[in-house]
């Protein structure tokens, strides 16, 4: 019978007592280190989650860490405006220097402060939704911006947050949630972002050893042991196997180099295909006018998400236009009724008693770097018409003049 | 990965300590049975158990049987399953759809409407374990008459995923050995096996993402990356197979139950076959005694061994997985095989003086058997034209055309 000669001689060597008692100590050491990483504000020199420290790059941020950003970044005695949801959020295609969010903060002034936990390819639920909820109670004057979607409380790649969040017990109880994380208990192994058992499990572990909050901090403060590919995809290049904090931090976009129209030309038909979409959204009510189906999923999933015993007004929800460009390539009444889908979409979310607020079909073309996401020249014009709308809301409640 | 996930951890965790704390051996052994029962059911689901225990009762109550026919029965029962599930879509879409790619297409659109999408978990090493009693019973080996004995080799868990592939004479002593016998030892020489096994899949799959990243862009990277890859993808395999081993070795030791070694250092072979026996050991002398053997080996001439070794290596192939690279992996090393046991025989003296050039000189060999070893992972991952084009640019001067 073929043995491993070298594991023999090693092991008979060693004693097993002192072996498991010094395991046993080496994992109570690991649990005590990840209770201390878990306590760190390991991100606070980034201005947005950057996909390389976010679970597209095989990071997966914790909520204390997360919780740990955001406090890093907004102290109690100002106005905290938590931006997050989808790359549109994230300021895809922006440099950090002129992303939409800065320049939000440069608009709002001292008294408030700006915080972006956009993800690509996520939803207002991966990170920005329960944490939203968390940060309630430490933060009484919150106003959660997010851009409209259709979204699910489990999405691929971020479930996880959901999962540790509810078993750390940080949220309340939300019976559609609660529906969503049950249902996805009967999730196979062949959906592991979605496999609900899995991902309970893992946050069970978690919880008891924090072992999570360790892996991030040496990961980024000393060596990430697990290869990302995105972490060569950017420009300039970086270290493949390095430190996540000392990977380049900012947007690199190839589309930004191309020029008005090219940038738009790519899926230009699924994107008029998508504008044309919106506009099945919408009926005419018994007197004539368009407006918005009753059974519409986004008011629907939103009244889901966010119940009414919460306060819904302080919700910012954002139509974002399809570039103008592509909306040039619709029939002038398609184009109308484009804007008044999103208006109707609005009026949809105000009678939930969220707040809305549609922008960007007036914007210029150079405006967006293709077709969905707004560009560097974008960005201040977004964040003009955004904190307009806040200080409303502020004023509103009485939390500024 | 099924062992890197939570639920085997939480598995392990409600296992073992009852293991260990309850000393009596049938309770171990029908504890160890609930153990690889629950493991197959989360794993595999109902669709993928189904079939496993229907063929597992099936060859239970034919491998009681003396009748030569019956165990011949229960061969080909084996055999038709694991081609049912696993070669279906290959037999009739690959290989009927080559000669006649209207059939092929009609035949594939069949298939894909009737099968699974997946075949059954670890369908391949149940048959190849099932084949290997039914023939040995067939020899006159005692039969396994205890349905706990038979249902534990059957579903052993830490094995079940990638191996290696038991053999019940060998395997039941062990086990019986294991649950009365397990101590701390034993358990501490798992627990490093397998952590050592974990540690090699982390580096295989880094390894893996840092491949799919370069390969793509192989042309444009410079010689000495390019060579790093080409290790790098040798080193992947070797780490992700024998990682595996490692894990499913250290999981049965925990338990007192030893499994014979899968892989010995075949990177430092002096020889194709030197490289076989220390190559999934256990894939390579199951192919030898059931395939190999069987087929006449080389007892029928050196033209009669040649063909016997390219069948069986074929076969080999084909067992990773139901693809034409496989299959072609399997001829490269059946031709390599074949040309190491022949080259002696060379007229004019030259095989003799390779031979004292090898012996003398046993570097030589090494670097000869690596490069081959290393080239065949491009057949095995990449397609033939692909794997040639890559094997190119591995070399610094402009050679005749390859590229097919």
């Amino acid at each position: 019978m073929p043995r491993n000669p070298l594991l023999e001689i090693f092991c008979g060597w060693m004693r097993p007592g002192p072996f498991f008692a010094g395991l046993i100590f080496s994992l109570l050491l690991c649990s005590l280190a990840g209770r201390w990483a878990s306590s760190l504000d390991l991100y606070g020199d980034r201005i947005r989650f950057m996909r390389k420290i976010s679970p597209e790059g095989y990071v997966f941020p914790t909520p204390d860490h997360v919780m740990r950003f955001v406090e890093g970044k907004a102290p109690r005695d100002r106005i905290l405006v938590l931006v997050g949801g989808s790359s549109k959020m994230l300021g895809t295609g922006q440099k950090n220097d002129l992303l939409w969010t800065r320049f939000l903060q440069k608009d709002l002034g001292p008294d408030y402060s700006v915080v972006n936990l956009g993800v690509r390819g996520g939803q207002p639920t991966a990170f920005l939704l329960p944490m939203a909820e968390i940060l309630e109670k430490k933060y009484p004057r919150m106003i959660v911006v997010t851009d409209e979607t259709s979204p699910d409380w489990l999405t691929p790649n971020y479930s996880y947050f959901l999962w540790q969040c509810r078993m750390d017990g940080l949220l309340s109880r939300n019976p559609s949630r609660e529906r969503e994380l049950l249902h996805s208990l009967k999730n196979g192994p062949q959906f592991p972002w979605l496999y609900g058992q899995e991902l309970l499990l893992g946050s069970l572990f978690e919880r008891m050893t924090a072992s999570k909050n360790l892996w991030n901090y040496l990961g980024y403060q000393y060596f990430f042991p697990v290869y990302s590919p995105l972490a060569e995809d950017v420009y300039p290049k970086d270290p493949q196997f390095a430190a996540r904090k000392s990977v380049y931090d900012d947007e690199y976009d190839y589309d930004i180099d191309k020029k008005v129209p090219e940038r738009f030309l790519s899926n230009l038909d699924l994107h008029l295909k998508t504008a044309r979409e919106t506009l099945v959204r919408l009926i005419k009510d018994p007197g004539g006018k368009r407006v918005l189906r009753d059974e519409d999923t986004s008011v629907t999933r939103f009244n889901d998400l966010i119940p009414e015993e919460r306060d819904r007004s302080r919700y910012l929800l954002l139509n974002v236009s399809i570039s103008p460009y592509v909306l040039s390539k619709l029939s002038p009444v398609e184009r109308e009724d484009y804007g008044d889908a999103l208006e109707a979409m609005n009026q949809s979310l105000a009678k939930k008693g969220f707040q809305a607020v549609r922008l960007g079909m007036d914007y210029p073309y150079e405006a967006y770097n293709d077709a969905i996401h707004l560009s560097d020249d974008g960005a201040p014009l977004m964040a003009r018409d955004v904190a307009e709308k806040i200080r409303d809301i502020t004023r509103n409640k009485g939390w500024s003049r | 990965m099924i062992f890197a996930t939570y639920y085997f951890l939480a598995l392990c965790l409600l296992f073992f300590p009852v293991y260990w704390c309850v000393k009596n051996t049938r309770f171990r052994l029908g504890w160890l049975l609930a153990a690889c029962l629950l493991f197959q059911f989360h794993y595999a689901g109902a669709a993928g158990v189904g079939p496993i225990l229907l063929l597992g009762v099936a060859v239970y109550f034919l491998g009681l049987s003396d009748d030569r026919r019956l165990l011949l029965g229960g061969i080909i029962l084996c055999v038709c399953t694991l081609v049912f599930y696993k070669y279906t879509v290959f037999l009739s879409v690959d290989l009927i759809g080559m000669f006649h790619p209207a059939t092929g297409r009609l035949l594939g659109e069949w298939v894909r409407h009737h099968l699974p999408p997946t075949p059954p978990l670890a369908v391949s090493f149940f048959a190849f374990e099932f084949i290997h009693y039914l023939v040995d019973r067939c020899k006159g080996t005692l039969a396994m008459r205890n349905p706990l004995q038979f249902g534990v080799f059957s579903l052993f868990f830490p094995t079940l995923v990638a191996g290696p592939i038991k053999r019940y004479e060998q395997f039941l002593p062990s086990v019986g050995d294991g649950i009365a016998k397990v101590d701390s030892r034993d358990v501490m020489t798992g627990l490093v096996q397998a952590s050592l096994g974990y540690s090699k899949k982390m580096v295989a799959d880094n390894l893996a993402l840092w491949i799919a990243h370069s390969q793509p862009g192989f042309d444009h990277l410079s010689l000495g990356m390019r060579w790093a890859v080409f290790a790098a993808i040798a080193l992947r395999i070797l780490f992700d197979f024998s990682g595996y081993s490692d894990i499913a070795i250290g999981i049965a030791r925990m338990m007192g139950i030893r499994v014979p070694a899968n892989f010995n250092w075949p990177y430092s072979s002096t020889s194709i076959r030197d490289f076989w026996h220390r190559w999934h050991i256990s894939l390579s002398l199951w192919i030898r005694d059931y395939v190999y053997i069987p087929l006449g080996g080389s007892r029928h001439g050196a033209f009669r061994r040649f063909l016997n070794g390219l069948a069986a290596f074929s076969l080999c192939g084909l067992w990773h997985g139901p693809s034409w690279n496989f299959v072609l992996w399997g001829l490269y090393h059946g031709i390599g095989l074949s040309a190491c046991t022949a080259y002696e025989h060379v007229p004019l003296g030259i095989g003799q003086a390779l031979k004292a050039t090898f012996i003398r000189i046993p570097l030589l060999g090494w670097i000869l058997t690596l490069l081959f070893v290393c080239f065949g992972w491009l057949l095995f991952f990449y397609p033939v034209h692909e794997a040639l084009r890559m094997a190119e640019l591995l070399v610094p001067i402009e050679l005749p055309k390859l590229r097919m």
